[in-house]
């Protein structure tokens, strides 16, 4: 099971579109595949047609079994999507407390690590959604992931997001036994813009290495495919940005597992 | 290409507190490993406990008979209903068993839910400074194994008063009470007693955008009522 976490401490530069669109992408390769959705404001959740306000379990029961020193049971929390192959941990509007109730006891960042563990041989890829704040959930999502992306939308406030991220897993790394591995992913590109291709190159010159060396184009069907509540890559497959995260997930399989893939049937 | 990003001296005292924080997310330890039994906590102040409860007194004379009583007293429902303004008044509403500590500190008597503290224990004698911290963070002292970061309460509460100055040297704190997480003391003059204010007792304040920490005024004894975790300003 590999574990990804979607990422920017910036709200609004495509981390849900990312990680639905992967999650849609890798379903549909035929790999079991489990999104979570850490965000109390709960975006990934409200995509997938249930409410975060009025959740029944969620992703929010796991850390309160932790503070209530009861069992974790992740199973308990996912919910199965319409799609194939597509699972989901959704958010509820609780986990915003968390930090008040949970950021100051040890431990409390490693919650989805310990959780994740029972799933290890259920899901061939999980894939976190984070909010934008640092805290507990965006520190539980960095230390249970082994590779994290950040997107990035390609506007000069998201490259000070990205800042503000890269401290951030600075931080973090310090308490892992590895440095997380990381892609930058530019989205949004609109190349009529000049804001969009300065800040293209401006993240060029900086991360050069770590920066995905394609683009997610700003598209309107993604914007449909949400209305629509089904992941893009199923719904508008043959939309721009299908197609940049189809280049994306490409890169990240050939980067992790080589010529190891597990095509659908 | 440059990858790393080097923190700017401005940075550096928040990614200090950014440290703390990560560490203690990140540690091994079970959540409430760092919280101890009061009993244990509050050993240093056997002297003061052998008193029973005395009541709804205004009076610090008597010392904490109650406090004893803070672990037990901890609501495994809510462990730290202190945080939230509307969770206290749900819990109090419903329960009519809010106990809120009273205390002295800087001149000012306060309050603050008994849930959200570990215990309290006399005033460190050694406690490591670290550099550059603002003046309200004294630093760390070792207890029972473990590092707490200790912040001068006098100077938080009346953060804005001019006139107010304090001297450790020539007037020391006499205690230290241990918040819940067990990462952070705080310091204090005098403990007090354990109360039960009614609802009607309790004036809340609905905006607290200005002073986060300031959650109301008990009416009796007058007391402002604060909230411990939102006093430190991390």
């Amino acid at each position: 099971m590999k574990i990804w976490t979607v990422s920017c401490q910036k709200g609004g530069v495509g981390k849900t579109t990312t990680v639905v669109t992967l999650g849609g992408l890798l379903a549909s390769r035929g790999y079991k595949t489990l999104l979570v959705d850490l965000d109390p404001h709960g975006s990934l959740t409200s995509y997938f047609r249930m409410n975060p306000d009025a959740i029944e379990k969620s992703g929010y029961d796991l850390f309160r079994a932790v503070m209530d020193k009861s069992k974790v049971n992740i199973h308990a929390s996912i919910v199965e999507t319409d799609i194939d192959g597509l699972s989901i941990v959704p958010a509820a509007t609780a986990m915003a407390t968390l930090d008040r109730q949970a950021g100051g006891l040890d431990g409390m960042g490693l919650v989805m690590v310990n959780a994740l563990a029972q799933l290890s041989e259920e899901y061939d890829y999980v894939l976190l959604d984070t909010p934008p704040m640092l805290g507990v959930l965006l520190v539980n999502a960095l230390a249970a992931c082994e590779r994290l992306l950040i997107p990035v939308q390609t506007e000069f406030l998201a490259v000070k997001g990205l800042e503000r991220m890269m401290r951030t897993v600075q931080m973090i790394n310090r308490s892992r036994a590895q440095p997380i591995p990381y892609t930058i992913v530019p989205t949004m590109y609109d190349q009529r813009t000049r804001a969009s291709i300065e800040s293209l190159n401006a993240l060029r010159n900086r991360y050069g290495r770590e920066l995905w060396k394609e683009v997610v184009p700003v598209d309107t069907k993604v914007r449909e495919a949400s209305r629509l509540g089904v992941p893009a890559s199923i719904c508008m497959p043959n939309s721009r940005a299908v197609h940049a995260y189809e280049e994306l997930l490409e890169s990240l399989l050939h980067r992790r597992t080589g010529s190891v893939q597990k095509m659908a049937m | 290409m440059v990858s790393e990003v080097k923190p700017t001296k401005e940075q550096s005292r928040e990614d200090e507190a950014l440290d703390l924080y990560l560490t203690a997310l990140l540690a091994g330890n079970s959540p409430d490993s760092a919280c101890q039994e009061p009993e244990q906590i509050l050993s240093l102040h056997t002297n003061n406990l052998e008193q029973p409860e005395t009541g709804r007194s205004s009076t610090f004379d008597k010392p904490a008979a109650d406090v004893r009583k803070t672990g037990s007293s901890l609501p495994a429902e809510n462990p730290d209903p202190e945080m939230d303004q509307q969770q206290t008044r749900q819990s109090e509403s419903r329960s009519s068993e809010l106990k809120l500590l009273t205390l002295k500190v800087g001149g000012l008597t306060l309050t603050t839910p008994l849930s959200a503290l570990c215990g309290a224990i006399s005033y460190p004698g050694t406690i490591s400074t670290l550099p550059e911290q603002p003046d309200w963070f004294l630093g760390l002292f070792q207890h029972n194994g473990a590092k707490i970061a200790i912040a001068d309460m006098g100077k938080l509460v009346n953060h804005g008063r001019q006139n107010y100055t304090r001297s450790l040297s020539l007037q020391p704190y006499s205690t230290v009470l241990l918040l819940k997480g067990g990462k952070w003391a705080v310091t204090c003059d005098e403990i007090g007693e354990v109360i039960r204010p009614l609802n009607d007792e309790i004036r809340w304040r609905e905006q607290r955008e200005k002073i986060p920490w300031l959650l109301g005024t008990v009416i009796s004894p007058p007391a402002a009522l604060i909230d411990m975790r939102s006093l430190i300003p991390i």
